[in-house]
């Protein structure tokens, strides 16, 4: 969910300029801002499922450091999405395991 | 306190541990000491490999071999998961003197009974995916394998333990008493421990364990450094290596004195892919005495080095890199046996990058020697003696 | 190769604040950091800062973030940005890695500077999409302005429990408790007692037994603790929730002072493990400093002091500031820094700050 009044930080001024893809759903984003953030507003919390035991996870860190929101972004796995900022167009999708290799790569 | 042991075991890596364990397994009374801990020193900052293909035709592949035998039953015979996979493995070959060579050297290791063929580029490309074009082929065995060398370590050490055998980390061997040429006890930061036996299985400290019983042995630490991709999947199909490697690791001549970067590092493909999905870049050979850090210059080398042989590598994050030392010898084999002057001190040193995949055979090798006096194969090319003359005349040139 | 006569790597509230101390005094600065935007943490900082008005108290957090960013600015301070530092090699050669390309820059002067992040804590569904940092939903909601959850259960009441709890609630989260598994608050009461007014319950001797839910989040089984903390059958509650923060402490991001081989000493109070460094915030390899949390999880402010005193040692033994005035400088920010470690919620860090300094001296 979108914090649009704020006591300190005022109204939201930006709007929603990117459609970005989320496991073929589509989902309005503001370009710029990490790709896990878009998700959240969404009400997207799961990112990724882990290799051995297929557990969903999300975010923990938000600041890149912890790798917990990896997702497959334009096909690249492992793309930390609390640091990527949303492109118009992007095609993202909940990682399973390490990801695959795609027929391009 | 003081305290006793038939034999003293002295290092904790791939080496240490294996005598360890298979002495215990002959009912002898171990003390295994390590100055930091199990997997601490070259054994922890190595590759995973268990490469045959890339071992010298001659009592170095057939150790390599026996050993071989030895680690696709450990899993079940340690009773702990060494991450043991026969993956198979192959050598790229770039260019037609590259092929020259490698057609040579796999003449030489077919005579010995190892199972290996010359590839073209195209049966190449059907085993390892994302090779760069201008490879002419390569060589392939189905006989190299993986395994954890951390596990290897902790295997033998627990296994050692269950038997019996006592294993003191955090335990520097500061002394090696002796008395009429035979050793007496064995002198460590925590205590002194009498003994009759003591091996010295220090690796790239060997040098220091020989020193206190006066004697010198050309073992030399060559740097090498690995480059640690995050995990992706299975995209490395097992050992994969280049041609340059192996002139690399045979001639160390060659490599020294170049300008070239590449050729100056000794640098050389070493590619595997560990069970978690992190594929490990390697590799270097550097002579700059026990500097254990890793340097820009060599890391930038080596990915370069690599991703031109595999481009596929280019998409792929590194996320880590570590350096770490082999245990070098002027004629590649390791120093096993018994040494002239002291009685009870023997060698288990100077594997250089092979301690992996030598690590089973040298524990059978040593507690053969230990119990019978004798071993399996004739290995009088790698007892120290031969290195007698080199400790007078080192400081004559 | 691209040189430099300061590099600072982290530019958060230490490396900004050193930076302009030390390009004040005439130094070529150059700040690197991996993050799009400069400002580290701060920017995140909604609320107004404590201590006396050298400290800046009053100003809200990412006012003095942008104020920081104005003076670099303005001292012509180089700042790279989306340049991640991977490696410190010998020489004080820096690697780094921007715009998927590899760059060094060999720099006389390194100050580390890169923060800290955030511990974990396990227990059973400590993994379920949901359970995250309470830095990171303060990230959330004041960089990002979005809400990770609605209903949310806080666990760790030292300042940053507290206060990220007021700030979820500003944010139109709704705080079901706080727990705490020490029997009494961490934080600053005027914090402690915000939340409180607007109706948090706080649970102190409290921890969580478990998180339910299969996909994400659903709800919070806590239970209490003795005096043993050891839990205590038949104290379980059970909230609805959607979203767990940990507030439970942060660990120094020191990779790179060990990879370029700083001696360390360690200090539970401080995070962990921690370069040594003397009272010119100097590691213990000459011409590499370290300054903000990366020394030992504090604060901001005594995060900007740090990097002013790295600042002000490293500009003197650039030649750009002469050692009288420097002296001058220094005492200043010992200070201004000393008066931040006083009081019932400093003296701990003080008395572990000294142990730091001294590490070097009982280590020889």
């Amino acid at each position: 969910m979108r914090i649009v009044h704020h006591p300190i930080l005022g109204d939201e001024t930006r709007v929603c300029n990117a459609i970005i893809t989320v496991d073929g759903r589509q989902i309005p984003a503001i370009e710029g801002e990490p790709i896990a953030a878009a998700l959240l507003a969404a009400g997207i919390k799961k990112f990724r499922e882990t290799p051995k035991h297929n557990k969903p996870r999300g975010i923990f860190c938000a600041i890149g450091r912890c790798t917990d929101c990896v997702m497959i972004v334009d096909g690249i796995p492992n793309v930390r999405t609390c640091i990527t900022p949303v492109r118009d167009g992007m095609i993202i999708k909940t990682q399973k395991g390490l990801g695959e290799w795609s027929e391009a790569r | 306190m003081k305290k006793t042991a038939e034999i003293v075991v002295i290092g904790g890596g791939v080496i240490g541990t294996s005598i360890a364990y298979f002495l215990s397994k002959k009912g002898k009374k171990v003390v295994l000491v390590e100055k930091d801990d199990l997997a601490s020193g070259s054994s922890g900052a190595c590759d995973i490999d268990i490469i045959l293909q890339s071992k010298n035709p001659g009592i170095h592949l057939k150790l390599a071999m026996e050993s071989a035998e030895i680690y696709k039953n450990l899993t079940e015979e340690l009773d702990f998961d060494i991450e043991y996979e026969n993956t198979g493995g192959m050598i790229l070959i770039e260019d037609e003197d590259q092929l020259q060579v490698m057609r040579e050297f796999v003449k030489k290791q077919k005579a010995i009974g190892l199972q290996v063929d010359l590839l073209d580029f195209k049966e190449a490309s059907k085993l390892q995916k994302g090779l760069a074009p201008h490879l002419v082929g390569a060589t392939y065995s189905p006989q190299d394998a993986h395994v954890n060398p951390m596990s290897v370590c902790m295997g033998f050490a627990m296994a050692a333990a269950k038997l019996g055998a006592e294993i003191c980390l955090d335990t520097a061997v500061v002394d090696i008493k002796t008395s009429k040429g035979a050793v007496k006890s064995v002198v460590t930061n925590r205590g002194e421990i009498e003994t009759a036996t003591v091996i010295n299985a220090a690796g790239v400290y060997a040098p220091e364990i020989c020193a206190m019983v006066g004697m010198s042995v050309p073992i030399k630490p060559r740097r090498g450094q690995i480059i640690v991709t995050e995990p992706v999947p299975k995209l490395i199909m097992g050992d994969v290596l280049c041609a340059k490697y192996i002139v690399a690791k045979y001639n160390p001549g060659i490599v020294e004195c170049s300008d070239d970067p590449e050729t100056r590092l000794g640098v050389g493909l070493s590619l595997s892919q560990t069970r978690n999905g992190n594929i490990l870049i390697g590799g270097c050979r550097e002579f700059v005495g026990y500097n254990r850090s890793t340097t820009h210059e060599a890391l930038t080398t080596i990915l370069k080095h690599a991703t031109r042989l595999v481009p596929a590598l280019k998409e792929i994050h590194a996320i880590r890199s570590f350096a770490g030392l082999r245990p070098y010898t002027p004629d590649g084999l390791p120093l096993l046996g018994p040494v002239n002057g002291i009685e009870g001190f023997i060698m288990a040193a100077g594997h250089e990058g092979d301690g992996i995949a030598l690590s089973p055979i040298t524990g059978r090798i040593i507690s053969d020697l230990i119990t019978d006096g004798k071993t399996f194969a004739d290995i009088s090319s790698l007892s120290p003696k031969r290195f007698d003359a080199w400790g007078e005349n080192r400081f004559a040139s | 190769m691209k040189t430099t006569e300061m590099a600072i790597i982290g530019a958060g509230p230490a490396g900004l604040s050193c930076a302009v101390e030390a390009a004040r005094a005439g130094a070529k600065v150059t700040v690197l950091d991996e993050n799009l935007k400069p400002g580290g943490q701060l920017f995140k900082q909604i609320h107004k800062f404590f201590g006396s008005r050298e400290h800046r108290a009053g100003t809200r957090g990412f006012r003095i973030g942008q104020q920081l960013l104005d003076e670099t600015e303005k001292l012509g301070v180089e700042v790279l940005l989306n340049s991640t530092v991977y490696g410190l090699y010998e020489d004080r050669l820096i690697a780094y890695i921007k715009d998927g390309r590899d760059h060094t820059l060999k720099a006389e002067k390194i100050v580390i500077a890169t923060g800290a992040s955030e511990n974990a804590l396990a227990f059973p569904g400590c993994t379920l999409p949901g359970v995250m940092g309470a830095g990171a939903a303060q990230t959330m909601i004041n960089v990002n302005r979005v809400l990770p959850g609605e209903k949310v259960v806080m666990v760790g009441s030292g300042n940053v429990g507290l206060i990220v709890s007021y700030q979820l609630m500003q944010a139109g989260a709704d705080v079901v408790a706080l727990i705490e598994a020490a029997p009494k608050i961490g934080g600053y009461g005027v914090h402690a007692a915000k939340i409180r007014r607007a109706g948090v319950p706080i649970f102190a001797s409290t921890t969580i037994k478990e998180v339910l839910g299969e996909e994400r989040v659903e709800g919070v089984i806590t239970v209490e603790l003795d005096e043993k903390w050891k839990q205590v059958n038949g104290t379980e509650r059970q909230f609805e929730a959607d979203t767990v923060c940990l507030a439970v402490g942060l660990s120094p991001l020191t990779e790179l002072a060990w990879m370029a081989g700083c001696e360390f000493a360690f200090i539970p109070a401080l995070g962990g493990h921690v370069p040594i460094h003397d009272r010119n915030m100097e590691t213990t390899l000459p011409g590499i400093y370290v300054a903000g949390d990366v020394t030992g999880v504090e604060e901001a402010s005594s995060a900007m002091e740090e990097g002013r005193l790295a600042g002000v040692a490293a500009a003197e033994s650039l030649g750009y500031i002469d050692a009288q005035k420097a002296e001058e400088l220094k005492k200043e920010i010992w200070g201004r820094l000393d008066a931040l470690r006083t009081g019932p919620f400093g003296e701990g860090r003080r008395a572990a700050k000294f142990k730091q300094l001294s590490s070097r001296r009982l280590m020889a």
